[in-house]
């Protein structure tokens, strides 16, 4: 059985929001944005948003709820996403490798369906809400093989349709501009302009212990159950040898510095807010530190 | 099953009007409040984690009060709009010199899902605190129990959340839970109120019906007006000023519920006569939900009756004569108090009310 690691960073849009509305904020660029349902929240509050990530499947759930600004999916198109549709050829082993492993064999074959239909989607919203919503319903699967006992049994379309629509009651128009890119942290730095750069940064093995429940996806999205996320990582900031302080730092720095904007807000915790508060003060002669609670610390810079 | 109303006050107050925003019995926040805290002490919370968990039970819903929505708004307007009234709740609690920051975080992330897709931030799995997890799962509970439709068994509720285990609710706090109210604490729905950090209650009470007057942009800063006019006129007529400002305060609790008809209608007219009752009715109802606040809720229910009806207690008077000489354009006011004395509005009050403005009679 897989591990569900529980260590889940809380990533609170409206918490953003009111960091942004104190100090007149009105866009925000996250290069490590992960799921952005962050940025979703401060989209559907009027901020202009502008994320990336080198995870392919972060970037079309983006393009679904966060560059999309009125996009959705008809009944008939969510039923194309999640039944077989008579006439069509389906690579039925494509995700054999997790039969018996991860999943059911039902299961597996319910991947493959969505895989072919989801790439057969028109647009890159519907694309991205289909992901998303799907992306719940294997969540759902991996915590029920933790726990058979204890969550109902919901036929796979069913849940599918379920998140599928959930997740597109989440579209709207915020009347600006919102991009997201795949893309390392200093292309999506340089490639617009914001009034403040979110960082929540990666652990210093972030690459090694992505939670399964990314990874897979990423994985299912690229159809290749065998895929290696890391390699993703490995040449980038913070790749290979960020174990120890000073490499780590190092990393960050590179990070900040290749940010213009008047706004740095870097999420920590309590612990390592002196670390970040030190990093973010190279740049930003105004750093204040605003901690909530004892879970979050944001460590905002301003030039 | 015992249905807990603490001997609370202002609190109290807040958390009725929450019940009346959200369409629940006036208590149901009360009730929630109490179990969350004692499901916070089952898990282990010290005494600042249950007092907040009690504070964040009793106001889970009192962000509704910022939800402005028109009744015919799509449905997309309207779930965009509902989604932050966690947040709303959140800030007014933040504000609330002598709350906790912890209080206001249960109830700014207590509506989250499990699963991701919850409101107002879809945090998911762990990210979402465990004391507003088991708020939610509190709420849940309470739900299908009182639902109106539904009513439902202790036993059969707790089956209830077990169909959301892993969706809507965290699997190891459902499971919790079942052993806390499945039988492992046998006075899980007695009443409690921990200790709670003083709370200047006028203040409080200004500030809740100042949001509740700023819904509708007819009656924006209505109660503060009518605030002041009951208090001076009860100083002329020798009562105590404070208790006369505080019930005209009150019946702005008349305007809580999501479509509250607008009340800027004559109110001297007969065809609005009606409508002037139920928003009386509504604030006295709210009223006498509360202890403190009890005494009150029928001289706000007689406010809206008229001289000749009957024997109308004097501060009833008082109100009634401040809800008129608010509304009515001052041209006209002097002449239509003078002629509604005796008939719609007690003379005595009425001259005093004239008195006051130096006009002789």
């Amino acid at each position: 059985m897989i591990d569900l690691p529980a260590r889940t960073r809380r990533i609170s849009g409206t918490r953003l929001l009111e960091l942004c509305r104190e100090r007149g904020i009105d866009s925000l660029v996250d290069p490590f944005m992960g799921l952005p349902m962050h940025l979703s929240v401060l989209k559907r509050h009027g901020i202009a948003v502008h994320g990336g990530d080198l995870l392919e499947w972060f970037v079309r759930a983006g393009e679904g709820l966060v560059a999309n600004d009125f996009t959705i999916l008809r009944e008939s198109e969510v039923a194309e996403v999640v039944e077989m549709l008579p006439g069509r050829i389906y690579p039925a082993d494509l995700f054999r490798a997790w039969e018996g492993v991860f999943f059911s064999e039902d299961q597996c074959r319910y991947l493959g369906v969505w895989h072919a239909n989801v790439h057969a989607l028109r647009s890159d919203g519907q694309t991205g809400l289909a992901l998303v919503g799907l992306w719940h319903v294997l969540c759902h699967w991996l915590l029920k093989a933790r726990h058979p006992d204890e969550m109902l049994d919901v036929p796979p379309s069913e849940l599918a349709w379920h998140y599928i629509r959930e997740t597109e009651r989440w579209v709207v128009s915020n009347g600006r501009r919102n991009t997201v890119r795949r893309a390392d942290f200093a292309t999506t730095l340089g490639a617009v302009k914001a009034g403040a750069v979110y960082l929540a940064p990666p652990g210093r093995s972030g690459a090694k212990r992505i939670d399964a429940r990314v990874w897979m996806w990423e994985a299912w999205w690229q159809g290749d159950p065998y895929l290696n996320v890391e390699r993703l990582y490995r040449d980038t900031v913070f790749g290979g040898r960020i174990n120890d302080d000073a490499s780590y730092d190092r990393a960050i720095a590179e990070v900040l510095a290749a940010s213009t904007a008047p706004y740095v807000i870097v999420q920590s915790s309590a612990a390592e807010a002196a670390r970040f508060e030190r990093l973010v003060r190279t740049g930003h002669p105004h750093v204040e530190v605003v901690a909530p609670n004892a879970d979050e610390t944001y460590i905002i810079g301003k030039r | 099953m015992t249905v807990p109303v603490g001997a609370d006050g202002v609190l109290g107050l807040y958390s009725a009007v929450g019940d009346a925003f959200a369409g629940r019995r006036l208590g149901f926040g009360r009730r929630r409040a109490a179990l969350a805290a004692r499901f916070a002490r089952h898990r282990g919370s010290d005494d600042a984690g249950v007092t907040a968990s009690w504070v964040a039970g009793a106001l889970a819903e009192i962000g509704l009060i910022e939800v402005v929505v028109a009744a015919d708004a799509p449905p997309p307007a309207r779930l965009h709009a509902f989604a932050d009234a966690p947040l709303h709740g959140a800030r007014m609690i933040g504000a609330f010199p002598g709350l906790s920051g912890q209080a206001a975080d249960i109830v700014r992330w207590h509506r989250e899902h499990d699963d991701g897709t919850g409101i107002p931030d879809r945090l998911r799995w762990d990210g979402i605190p465990a004391d507003a997890a088991a708020l939610g799962i509190v709420h849940g509970f309470l739900e299908a129990i009182e639902d109106p439709a539904e009513p439902r068994e202790p036993l059969e509720a707790l089956f209830a959340l077990a169909a959301e285990s892993g969706r809507r609710f965290r699997v190891e706090l459902v499971r919790t839970f079942r052993l806390f109210a499945g039988g492992a604490t046998p006075d899980w729905d007695a009443p409690l109120v921990p200790e709670l950090p003083a709370i200047d209650e006028d203040a409080a009470l200004v500030e809740l019906v100042a949001r509740l007057d700023a819904r509708d942009p007819a009656t924006g800063g209505r109660s503060e007006r009518l605030a002041a006019i009951a208090a001076g006129l009860a100083e002329r007529l020798g009562m105590e000023p404070g208790e006369s400002a505080r019930l005209a305060r009150l019946l702005a609790l008349g305007g809580a519920a999501e479509n509250a008809p607008h009340d800027d209608f004559d109110p001297l007219s007969r065809i609005a006569r009606e409508r002037r009752a139920g928003v009386a009715r509504r604030a006295a109802a709210i009223a006498a939900s509360v202890p403190r606040y009890a005494p009150d809720a029928a001289s706000l229910a007689a406010s809206a009756a008229w001289f000749e009806d009957g024997a109308q207690d004097r501060p009833a008077a008082v109100l009634a004569l401040a809800v008129a000489a608010d509304a009515l354009p001052p041209p006209d006011a002097l002449r239509r108090l003078t002629a509604a004395a005796g008939t719609q509005l007690d003379p005595e009050v009425t001259r005093a009310y004239l008195a006051g403005l130096g006009t002789p009679r």
